[in-house]
């Protein structure tokens, strides 16, 4: 027993100096700090975006004697990864998370809020634009949890050449052009019998992207994803009317391919763009996959906007990453000169260049860094007059998947019966209202 | 040393054996349990200890909100598990759409395996030039991982681009319009046949093994006697695997009934609902909703139907040690 008792002790002082040594190590030396950030995916691949951060991330380094140790995350299973940090405390000090997350994280209490001495240490208020703060939770009282990275916005995009050759000279600026040019732009190019070419093409099968798709559309129509009083409205008349608006353009004017219920990724579309078999999508910026792909026959243009416009002329969410200082962090003044230094006007003429998003920072629209093409100017212009921020509320990431799930439902419903009536759209928008109801 | 011992009166030598066997008696009663002491700490915390913190967690108002300090989460009581079983909410409708369909399921994929397994093992049982390469052959599917064979079936079913549609509309000409396989009703068919071919190696490998048990002399007296291939096979194979079959179909129900690899590579995080089945159905009220309490719950009702089910399945069909055999 003696020996047991020994071997017992033995073992928990040999435990308890393993764990006093790993605490010793998370507290890190002020002389040689490493703070970790969790990036997110905005290149064409994950490879792609460590190749573009690490030398940002080593000037960082020699400018500050700072290290990072940071890893890319795909979109995909993000949101729990980040839940799963907010859970068990254990984190990077960094973290990018995606704008439409912005309320939900920052009323975990997870993620410091930048009260007015942080929010110096980082460049102050007035060094962000006012849509991507404001998305950031920037009005939030106490200050926001984080800082809008970079921007981005949903537009439409078209091929010019199938533009040309259906005869069409610019692109659709309301709802019903864009019908019409898409119908132009739907046929058999080769005669067999099947539509090969199609008007418009979408990844109807990826609940996130038709999210942001019927908020923009949804609101043209009046619709919001929350009442005034902050309480969940998904199945409101202007979404209703948007869904239906939506979901015709595959079962009614038949210029979306029915395949495309079984699309789950924006770059499948992005492939038929290239393959040339849609002329037309909407959505985030494919640029770094056309670059990559050496394909040039793209221009971006204004999201269509509905007529008559019963709601507000919005055509996008405030897309991009925001990133917030991990709550539990032991580097708290390292990890805000990290976030000081992504969002300074170096760091943010990189991430233009390369990942074809638009910068937070005011002042770097002036830099002569930045090339003013058409492009930059479509985005700066949507960004500035039709963009608003995704509901702020604590719901939202629950209502973002519950809505993008129901329409996800809606689509393959129109693939598989036609169209369908604002009856059978509302009762599936409702059961979706009622799960965010009952979430809590 | 041999003197000394010749010299110890018998009764100290009893006394010092006595003590002594006490002694090592003793030293082992404890290795066991020493020997079990780690496998007893990793059973608890990977399975004891995560089970009961679901079971908790189904008494709790638990979303994305209160994770952080999720252990001072509201308690609710019940709440969780009446939204699960009030079939006039979405919730509970959704709940007990999802039991049935994979009560169907789990139906399907077992009598499926069950049939195709125990063929190809009866078939592959006898002598035969290719034997081997055949058992090897079928046991393909069991050593790919389930997600690349669910993978594999995702693109042979795709509507567009899938082998599927290929041969059916384009090389037989079989229907017009290419069907789609994984959204809708088709969603299930689909569902069914690749877990059926993840799984009935399974059944094939146990019923194999378990017909390798039969002596061959019980066929060549019942051939004597005049009993065909039919016959032997209901009245003395059957009869003969019932207590490994038995195992086997508690087994693959059990695995069966949770399934959730495969639906969740066929059609992501959000499947048809036509072919969501009930381990999909708690990741979605979980991850998809973050709603943990009401996962909580319906992982909670889970696990006692299971339980339950087991039970009454061990006492009524599981056959009873006979007396005299441990």
């Amino acid at each position: 027993m003696n020996r047991l008792r020994k071997a017992v002790a033995l073992g928990s002082a040999a435990l308890l100096a393993c764990s006093l040594a790993a605490c010793s190590s998370s507290s890190g030396d002020d002389g040689d700090v490493t703070i970790t950030w969790w990036a997110t995916n905005l290149a064409s691949s994950l490879e792609r975006d460590k190749e573009v951060l690490t030398p940002v991330l080593q000037r960082f380094t020699q400018e500050t004697g700072i290290k990072v140790d940071f890893e890319v995350n795909a979109w995909g299973d993000y949101y729990n990864k980040v839940l799963g940090a907010v859970s068990s405390g254990e984190g990077p000090d960094v973290m990018s998370v995606g704008t439409t997350w912005t309320q939900t994280l920052a009323d975990t209490g997870a993620f410091l809020q930048l009260d007015d001495k942080r929010m110096t240490a980082v460049g102050g208020r007035d060094k962000f634009l006012g849509p991507p703060l404001a998305a950031a939770g920037g009005d939030a009282k106490g200050g926001p949890s984080f800082l809008p990275m970079v921007s981005g916005v949903n537009n439409l995009w078209y091929n010019p050449k199938l533009f040309a050759a259906a005869g069409i000279d610019a692109p659709p600026r309301t709802w019903n052009e864009f019908v019409a040019d898409a119908r132009a732009l739907t046929k058999d190019t080769d005669g067999d019998g099947t539509i090969d070419q199609w008007g418009f093409g979408y990844p109807a099968g990826m609940a996130v992207e038709l999210s942001h798709l019927i908020f923009a559309v949804g609101r043209q129509e009046g619709g919001q994803m929350f009442g005034a009083d902050g309480k969940p409205t998904l199945d409101s008349e202007g979404l209703v009317k948007a869904a239906k608006l939506i979901t015709d353009l595959m079962a009614t004017d038949k210029v979306l391919s029915p395949a495309d219920v079984e699309s789950t990724a924006t770059t499948d579309t992005f492939q038929d763009f290239i393959d040339g078999r849609v002329a037309m999508t909407i959505g985030p910026s494919p640029v770094p996959t056309f670059t990559d792909a050496k394909f040039t026959d793209y221009a971006g243009a204004d999201m269509p906007l509905v007529e008559p416009l019963v709601g507000d002329p919005i055509m996008t969410h405030v897309a991009g990453v925001n990133i917030g200082v991990f709550a539990e962090t032991k580097h708290e003044d390292a990890a805000l000169k990290l976030m000081k230094y992504l969002t300074d006007e170096a760091a943010q003429v990189d991430f233009y260049k390369d990942f074809d998003v638009l910068p937070t920072n005011r002042a770097t629209y002036d830099s002569p860094q930045i090339e003013k093409t058409p492009l930059f100017k479509t985005y700066a212009d949507i960004l500035a007059k039709h963009a608003d921020t995704f509901p702020l509320n604590s719901k939202t990431g629950q209502a973002e998947t519950l809505i993008g799930d129901a329409m996800k439902q809606l689509f393959a419903q129109a693939a598989l019966k036609g169209p369908l009536s604002e009856a059978q759209i509302r009762d599936t928008l409702t059961k979706a209202n009622t799960q965010l109801v009952a979430a809590g | 040393m041999a003197t000394t011992l010749n010299e110890s009166p018998p009764e100290s030598r009893t006394a010092r054996t006595g003590s002594g066997g006490r002694r090592r008696r003793r030293r082992l009663n404890l290795l066991p349990y020493l020997l079990v002491l780690p496998e007893l700490v990793a059973e608890l915390l990977i399975h004891i200890i995560p089970m009961a913190l679901g079971v908790w967690i189904a008494f709790l108002s638990l979303n994305q909100l209160s994770i952080r300090h999720w252990i001072s989460a509201p308690f609710v009581g019940l709440t969780n598990f009446r939204n699960g079983l009030d079939p006039s909410t979405a919730i509970g409708s959704q709940f007990f759409q999802t039991l049935g369909r994979t009560a169907v399921y789990t139906v399907l994929v077992l009598g499926l395996c069950w049939l195709l397994g125990t063929a190809a093992a009866y078939f592959l049982n006898s002598q035969f030039r290719g034997r081997g390469l055949l058992r090897a052959l079928y046991l393909l599917p069991f050593a790919l991982p389930v997600f690349v064979s669910a993978i594999a079936f995702a693109f042979m079913f795709n509507q567009r681009d899938g082998i599927v549609n290929k041969v059916l509309v384009d090389e037989l000409h079989l229907v017009d319009d290419r069907p789609f396989w994984l959204i809708g009703s088709n969603a299930f068919v689909t569902l069914v046949i690749a877990s059926v071919w993840t799984a009935w190696p399974f059944a094939f490998l146990l019923q194999l093994a378990a017909l390798q048990t039969v002596p061959d002399e019980v066929y060549e007296a019942a051939a004597l006697d005049g009993a065909g291939r039919w016959r032997q096979f209901f009245g003395i194979t059957l009869p003969m695997i019932r207590t490994p079959n038995v195992v086997m179909l508690l087994l693959m129900f059990l695995a069966t009934f949770n399934q959730f690899t495969v639906p969740y590579v066929l059609f992501g995080v959000s499947p048809p609902s036509e072919a969501t089945l009930m381990s999909p159905l708690i990741y979605q009220f979980s991850f998809g909703n973050w709603n943990f309490g009401l996962g909580g719950a319906v992982s909670t009702l889970l696990l006692v139907l299971l339980f339950v089910v087991s039970a009454v399945y061990i006492r009524l069909v599981m056959p009873k040690e006979r007396p005299g055999h441990a």
